[in-house]
């Protein structure tokens, strides 16, 4: 009987202690699992236009700004004469991780920037009153693409003029405005070159009713039509997704 | 004289029975065995097992892309139980490619632009929201379950908590956690989330069912 009563007192006082414990320390246990969804992950491409330029032409008489990334490049030509000859490279490539299309926006603009005394006696001088540089010059644009810029230059074709001929300045802008090039991602096809290439003819002509220079219905003109006129090219490359 | 003997007999046979104790009585025993106590269990799998998962990952996004992930939950435990989902770990990451358009100092935005909706597919389960039985997980921490895909921005989504979006999961029920993401087109042109990146994890707690 004795024995009996101590268990009693030794199992109410084990109960009383765990439930005591329980309700201080909240510890009521329960069944759960938890599983988790790790690395979730968005990252946002790139598109990342880079522009150098390049330039030839008579040695001493130009100069190149090649500018780079975000920094504005151009060729500064002067002091041309008859039977010079030069050219304008643009080299474009897409640094970026997303494909995307480039298209070109161009301002040219012609000056017949002041006239001098043998100028001033040329018949027919500063025709459209924007000087004459953009009848009397001849340009061609080639372009290429590749996956660099030696590769985009070995795809070179023509976009205005032709290897046989040059077009008049005056058609420039059409041609450019109407570039609408799809560049892929960095490491892919995502070099283009363009280049410029324009000519003054030693002797001095307008392209005629065919709008090619070198053909039979070229018009002469006094070589002094041209004196001190200038052309400026501006161009937005712009790469959008 | 054989009466006495009789009688010395007698109290003989007396004194071995209560000196031996050996009373013969009726007796019948029944038994029960076997009684025992199994707890159940409480085992959620995503994806079929129980070790993290991805539900969604794209690289290279750009305005005007979307997507969606999706993770099988399923309940392989005996017991019943009810899901709570906790978003955790938003990180937000800044380019480091020093991109033209970026370099803005800051700490990642694409989690400010890029938005999400995420959704329990109870219905039929073909990863399409179902208006009426599946459950939306709005950025706030509600539910809804009418109307359509509600989305915020990922980074709206930080810390939030639905608890108790599904009641009583009984064993091998199968739901799908999806995630339906978008990076909208601005009003106009923002690089400033060039090459930038955002990550998030989900928390799925299964915890026992109490009718």
């Amino acid at each position: 009987m004795k024995t009996t009563s101590w268990k009693r007192v030794l199992g109410l006082a084990i109960a009383m202690l765990v439930t005591f414990g329980m309700a201080v320390t909240g510890a009521w246990a329960y069944f759960s699992d938890v599983e988790t969804s790790t690395g979730n992950l968005l990252s946002a491409g790139t598109l990342d236009l880079f522009s150098q330029v390049g330039g030839s032409g008579t040695p001493g008489k130009y100069t190149v700004t090649p500018g780079g990334n975000g920094i504005n490049g151009n060729v500064v030509f002067s002091n041309m004469l008859p039977g010079e000859s030069g050219s304008i490279t643009w080299v474009l490539i897409n640094l970026g991780s997303l494909p995307g299309t480039l298209s070109l926006y161009s301002t040219v603009s012609f000056s017949e920037n002041g006239t001098g005394y043998p100028e001033a006696w040329v018949t027919g001088n500063n025709g459209g009153g924007n000087g004459d540089l953009d009848e009397c010059v001849g340009v061609r644009l080639l372009r290429g693409i590749g996956t660099d810029r030696v590769s985009a230059e070995a795809n070179f074709t023509y976009v205005l003029g032709d290897a046989g001929y040059y077009v008049p300045f005056a058609g420039l802008k059409a041609a450019l405005d109407a570039q609408s090039i799809s560049l892929a991602p960095d490491g892919g096809n995502d070099t283009v070159v363009y280049k410029l290439e324009w000519l003054i003819a030693t002797d001095v002509k307008k392209a005629g009713a065919d709008g090619i220079f070198g053909t039979s219905d070229d018009e002469d003109v006094n070589e002094n039509i041209i004196q001190s006129d200038t052309a400026q090219i501006d161009i937005n490359f712009t790469l959008s997704q | 004289m054989k009466k006495i003997f009789a009688l010395t007999i007698a109290a003989l046979l007396v004194l071995g029975v209560v000196g031996g104790g050996t009373w013969a009585y009726f007796q019948d025993t029944e038994s029960s065995t076997n009684n025992s106590l199994t707890a159940g269990t409480l085992d959620l799998t995503i994806e079929g097992g129980n070790a993290a998962v991805t539900t969604f990952s794209a690289s290279n996004v750009y305005p005007g892309q979307s997507g969606s992930g999706n993770s099988t939950l399923k309940n392989v435990g005996s017991l019943p139980g009810n899901l709570t989902i906790a978003t955790a770990n938003l990180i937000n990451t800044e380019s480091s490619g020093g991109t033209e358009f970026e370099g803005d100092g800051g700490s990642g935005e694409l989690g400010g632009v890029a938005k999400m909706a995420i959704w329990i597919d109870v219905g039929s389960q073909n990863n399409t929201y179902d208006a009426g039985t599946d459950i939306g997980l709005k950025s706030d921490g509600t539910t809804y379950t009418s109307g359509a895909l509600q989305y915020d921005t990922i980074d709206n989504y930080a810390g939030k908590t639905w608890t108790n979006v599904l009641t009583n999961v009984v064993q091998n029920q199968v739901n799908e956690f999806n995630v339906s993401w978008q990076v909208p087109y601005g009003s106009s042109v923002d690089n400033s989330y060039q090459g930038d990146a955002v990550s998030i994890d989900f928390q799925f707690t299964l915890v026992q069912y109490n009718s």
